[in-house]
């Protein structure tokens, strides 16, 4: 008795060797519960196509041959549709940025920082960035003092603060010459902050004066994800504030303390190019309808 | 005999065993994605595949030291493929002072010295007038270029979640040109004759009254990058962004200080233009793709 009980399991475990394919559980959970009448059996399943790219005027992929309607229970009209690849909301994004001045002829800075955003929807986020800048005076800047022999008012940014609230208005997906699929994204973004600039004086022996600036800034960037976690940032963005400029009649004897007290406001666009990678904690789990 | 049962029944088990790990294993190794291979979008509406391309366009340049170009112009292209395309690109305008021209010049009349611009001739042969200034300006009349576009990327977005646009974006690079101009009238800075001592360099002369030697063609390398958004299979909003690389003298002065201008003051500039254009694609019909 025992003896046919082990052949009996040894044959049903070669049945799968030999039928080639492993019958899965939900193959008969999937029937519609409290159906009268079984339906009367299908033809086997088509064999997948092989995986040769298609042909100009080829047939249809396996999703296309499955027709609304066509199968016996209404189970067969369920089409799927795509997840949203990645979920924000309740997640943190870490960015550390570069950026570079692109509207400025006789300086550049280059911004050293990183943002750091919580998102409150898969839209709204609200976030703090920070920025240590470094310049670089332009040939522009040497050429006006070489050929016009004027010397320009400029200042160097030390740092920037800010509060920022962003808006993810635009999603989309691109392919890279037809063969895989990257998600992206378009936000926006309104802030406000502080930036404290430098006095470069024109005169060597003068020294220079700070000033603390409260400004705002335009943010428009793009997202693109590399993971669900992971992504690469470009943006631009537009600090606007009133920069304290050193006077232009500054005299020797003028003391730092002086020249600030009549330093010359002038409304500024600091117009800058960013790049910054996007890292997103904690990860997320689609929740699912049972 | 009762010592060799214990055997068999490890080898009935060891086959049992054997059998479902097997059957597991082929059934997984026969498990293919019907989706390997396959390309990321079937049925995909071609939008450039052999189709030609017209595309007026507004253009401004970016970057310019002195004079900022302004006009329209014409974009032909004709895409070969889905992701390639030859193109040829003109553009004619004016131009308009830029930031640092307005300080330099002042508000007021270039002849009224109480103008409140930076050029007031304190430095008399060594700064140039207000006048000299503008007249050794360089600016851009037209712009020109034939190149190759690449589209490795292309899509569709949604914006706001409701409007869903097709797009791609592409990279351009070929060569082309710049027709620069100036006010320079050597009738009224001395005539031939100081022209002459401007080009001898054993004759010692004033640069702000010789010709800047900035005017004419400037051939060069054109790179770009590009984004169509479609309204329609055949309607479409084209930005371009183009970095038209050629030598010149922007200022129209002595850059290298041998108090000579000639055209070893040239130096390779970075030209960048933005524009905003309609594209329309025709035929009006675009392809699918298998």
């Amino acid at each position: 008795m025992r003896r046919a009980a082990y052949g009996l399991l040894v044959w049903l475990a070669t049945i799968p060797v030999m039928g080639g394919q492993l019958a899965m559980a939900q193959d008969k959970e999937a029937q519609p519960p409290g159906e009268a009448a079984a339906p009367p059996a299908e033809e086997p399943a088509a064999e997948p196509p092989a995986s040769e790219p298609p042909k100009e005027g080829d047939g249809k992929t396996p999703v296309e041959e499955v027709q609304p309607g066509q199968g016996q229970s209404a189970w067969s009209d369920i089409f799927v549709v795509p997840r949203r690849p990645v979920l924000k909301r309740k997640r943190v994004e870490f960015m550390p940025t570069y950026n570079v001045t692109i509207n400025n002829s006789v300086i550049r800075h280059h911004g050293f920082g990183a943002m750091l955003n919580i998102y409150l929807s898969e839209a709204f986020f609200i976030g703090l960035e920070g920025t240590y800048y470094v310049e670089q005076l332009t040939e522009r800047y040497f050429l006006l003092g070489v050929d016009q022999r004027v010397l320009p008012s400029v200042n160097h940014y030390l740092w920037s603060a800010f509060l920022d609230f962003g808006y993810v208005p635009i999603h989309g997906k691109f392919t890279f010459f037809n063969t895989s699929i990257v998600h992206w994204e378009v936000y926006a973004g309104l802030g406000v902050g502080l930036f404290q600039s430098n006095v470069i004086p024109r005169d060597p022996a003068n020294t220079g004066f700070t000033s603390y600036l409260i400004g705002g800034n335009v943010t428009l960037g793009t997202r693109m994800w590399l993971a669900s976690w992971f992504a690469i940032d470009a943006y631009l963005k537009d600090y606007l504030f009133a920069d304290q400029l050193e006077p232009t009649s500054r005299t020797l004897n003028e003391t730092s303390e002086q020249a600030k007290n009549r330093a010359e406001s002038q409304f500024t666009n600091n117009i800058v190019f960013g790049l910054g990678i996007s890292m997103f904690v904690p990860g997320f789990d689609y929740k699912q309808l049972r | 005999m009762r010592t060799t049962r214990p055997v068999y029944r490890s080898a009935s088990e060891a086959v049992l065993l054997l059998g479902l790990l097997l059957g597991a294993a082929t059934a997984h190794a026969e498990r293919k994605n019907p989706l390997e291979g396959q390309t990321a979008i079937r049925h995909k509406v071609e939008m450039r595949k052999m189709r030609f391309e017209i595309a007026p366009q507004l253009m401004m340049s970016i970057n310019q030291d002195f004079k900022h170009f302004v006009g329209g112009g014409l974009v032909l292209q004709f895409h070969v493929a889905d992701w390639l395309g030859i193109g040829v690109q003109f553009a004619g305008g004016g131009s308009v002072n830029s930031g640092i021209t307005g300080k330099l010049i002042g508000d007021g009349e270039v002849t009224d010295p109480k103008n409140g611009g930076a050029l007031g001739v304190q430095q008399v042969g060594v700064q140039p007038s207000r006048q000299q200034f503008l007249d050794h300006l360089a600016s851009i009349q037209a712009l020109f270029s034939a190149y190759a576009a690449v589209t490795p990327f292309a899509g569709k977005m949604a914006l706001f979640g409701a409007l869903f646009l097709k797009y791609d974006l592409y990279g351009m690079m070929g060569v082309g040109g710049l027709y620069l101009a100036n006010s320079f009238d050597q009738g009224k800075n001395g005539g031939a004759s100081h022209a002459r001592e401007c080009s001898d360099k054993a004759t010692a002369t004033d640069p702000n009254s010789c010709d800047p030697v900035n005017s004419g063609l400037k051939f060069g390398g054109m790179f770009g990058v590009g984004l169509h958004l479609y309204f329609n299979n055949w309607v479409g909003l084209n930005l371009e962004l183009r970095d038209m690389l050629a030598s010149s003298n922007p200022g129209g002065l002595d850059v290298n200080g041998d108090r000579k201008v000639t055209g070893d003051d040239e130096s390779i500039q970075n030209n960048f233009f933005f524009s905003l254009g309609l594209t329309l694609m025709l035929p009006p019909t675009a392809k699918i793709s298998p």
